[in-house]
């Protein structure tokens, strides 16, 4: 089963193309990988898939329907490279914001026990703007699970936390895939996309280079680098 | 290509159905719960209208003018507008953005009309109450009295010039897309909105030329409206045309902004 499907991506900032004639796609059950080195286009590849970028030339289809769409988004699980919340909403409002959003209404306690699972606990009355740069990406990582999506896209997840933060944010991508979920992992990181994708894509200049890394290699030093 | 699966299906497993209102209510709520808590906001929607009528009621003395009186409530409830549409929305909108607030928010199930909808809402009820404080205090403090007359009328310069000061605001956002110079903008247009009110000096003290261009500003527009509101009687052709002209303004900044508004950072 496809869950995402890129054809011909083409994006341009003016006259400077970023990513050229770029195809992939995304199979349930899979972590796919998009790595490649800072600047080289993979966060615009997502905005584009999102409707935050507008590609020249592509299309792109999630689950079969054409994206970007807002009903398309009720799948979407996405974790942005910056993530910011509105300042004076505490950790506990920001996630009852984006339960609206999905249309659900978790009780107290269920939200409760939810930012306990991913460490926030602690912050549920700090206001978003003042959470360290770790704790901002613990919670757009629980936002994006929150709903249960069937393609969660994860642009550096790993990049604003610390080595044990990262080892269990691992673990939660390796437990994702499913018959109905994929992910999408954006990195410039070679051993957190060694280590988690069943395939991988290498951007260069532009242009896509697909290899298949090794299933269960070994985790590896810790700072993943 | 075929999809066994198509979203529908796929929704079905993985979430429950979605319905967008609670969506909506939920950004009204949460843009409401930023709203007042935004010091910002506050201080200069509410605040400086009060300071306006203080300082004219302590001004005018013993000897109060009827008309001064007047002028100077219709100058402290369009500062009041106006700082709501600059400060109150423009600012933290601009912020907002530069932060990557609303870039975050796309991510999710949510429109850009739904979020803009939301955002002019919120500050819809900002201006609804701040305005109600600043005419209690005005009411107070020249002994006034309103009639249905008086009402209509405020009713309708209120909806006019609170939908140009929003505008005017996202207009701004528009036109600059960082949030530093948002800021720098919005305070001298303030600063520009005051002195074209005449606050520091009276309109009749103005050069000609400087005369007649604030005359077609919407601030002007605004007070001189206010004014007529509040002597109903003296309420003629002009003040209709100055209604209309306001209405452009509206539907000017409303069109651009609509238009080429960015949601997401620079």
């Amino acid at each position: 089963m496809t869950i995402l499907e890129v054809s011909h991506l083409r994006i341009r900032y003016g006259r400077h193309a970023i990513i050229e004639d770029l195809t992939f796609d995304v199979q349930a059950g899979e972590v796919f990988g998009l790595l490649g080195a800072n600047g080289t286009g993979k966060s615009s590849i997502l905005g584009a898939i999102i409707g935050l970028v507008k590609p020249v030339q592509g299309t792109v289809r999630v689950l079969g329907s054409k994206a970007p769409c807002t009903h398309i988004k009720t799948q979407l699980g996405v974790v942005l490279q910056e993530n910011a919340f509105p300042r004076e909403l505490t950790v506990y409002e920001v996630v009852r914001l984006y339960q609206g959003l999905h249309g659900s209404h978790w009780s107290w306690d269920r939200t409760q026990q939810y930012l306990e699972e991913w460490g926030l606990s602690d912050t549920r009355f700090t206001r978003s703007h003042q959470l360290s740069g770790g704790q901002r990406q613990r919670l757009a990582l629980a936002l994006a699970w929150m709903h249960n999506p069937a393609l969660l896209m994860l642009d550096e997840p790993t990049a604003a936390l610390d080595i044990e933060s990262r080892a269990e944010v691992w673990e939660r991508i390796r437990q994702v895939p499913s018959p109905s979920r994929a992910v999408l992992l954006i990195t410039h990181l070679t051993a957190e996309a060694e280590t988690l994708c069943d395939r991988l894509a290498v951007i260069r200049d532009g242009h896509l280079f697909t290899t298949e890394p090794r299933r269960d290699a070994p985790l590896p030093r810790q700072g993943g680098q | 290509m075929t999809h066994p699966y198509r979203a529908k299906e796929v929704s079905k497993l993985n979430s429950p159905s979605i319905s967008r209102a609670p969506g909506f209510t939920a950004l009204i709520r949460a843009f409401g719960i930023a709203y007042v808590r935004s010091f910002r906001g506050t201080l200069f929607s509410l605040a400086l209208p009060l300071l306006i009528i203080f300082i004219g009621e302590l001004s005018a003395g013993s000897h109060p003018s009827n008309l001064d009186s007047w002028m100077t409530a219709a100058i402290a409830l369009n500062t009041g507008l106006f700082s709501q549409g600059l400060f109150g929305y423009a600012v933290d909108l601009a912020h907002d953005r530069d932060l990557g607030v609303y870039r975050r928010l796309l991510c999710s199930p949510v429109s850009t009309w739904e979020i803009l909808l939301s955002q002019l809402i919120v500050q819809w009820g900002g201006i609804v109450l701040q305005t109600t404080v600043v005419i209690l205090a005005i009411t107070e403090f020249y002994h006034a009295s309103w009639v249905g007359i008086h009402v209509g009328l405020g009713l309708l310069v209120l909806f006019v010039t609170g939908n140009v000061t929003l505008f005017l605001g996202q207009w701004l956002c528009t036109m600059i897309r960082t949030a530093k110079t948002v800021t720098a903008v919005a305070r001298l247009l303030l600063l520009g909105l005051l002195f074209s009110e005449g606050f520091f000096l009276k309109m009749s003290q103005w050069p000609t030329f400087f005369r007649h261009l604030a005359d077609m500003m919407p601030v002007h527009l605004s007070v001189t409206m206010f004014d007529a509101v509040a002597n109903a009687s003296r309420w003629g052709m002009n003040d209709w045309r100055d209604l209309l002209g306001l209405l452009a303004y509206t539907v000017v900044f409303a069109g651009i902004s609509l238009k080429f508004f960015r949601w997401t950072p620079v």
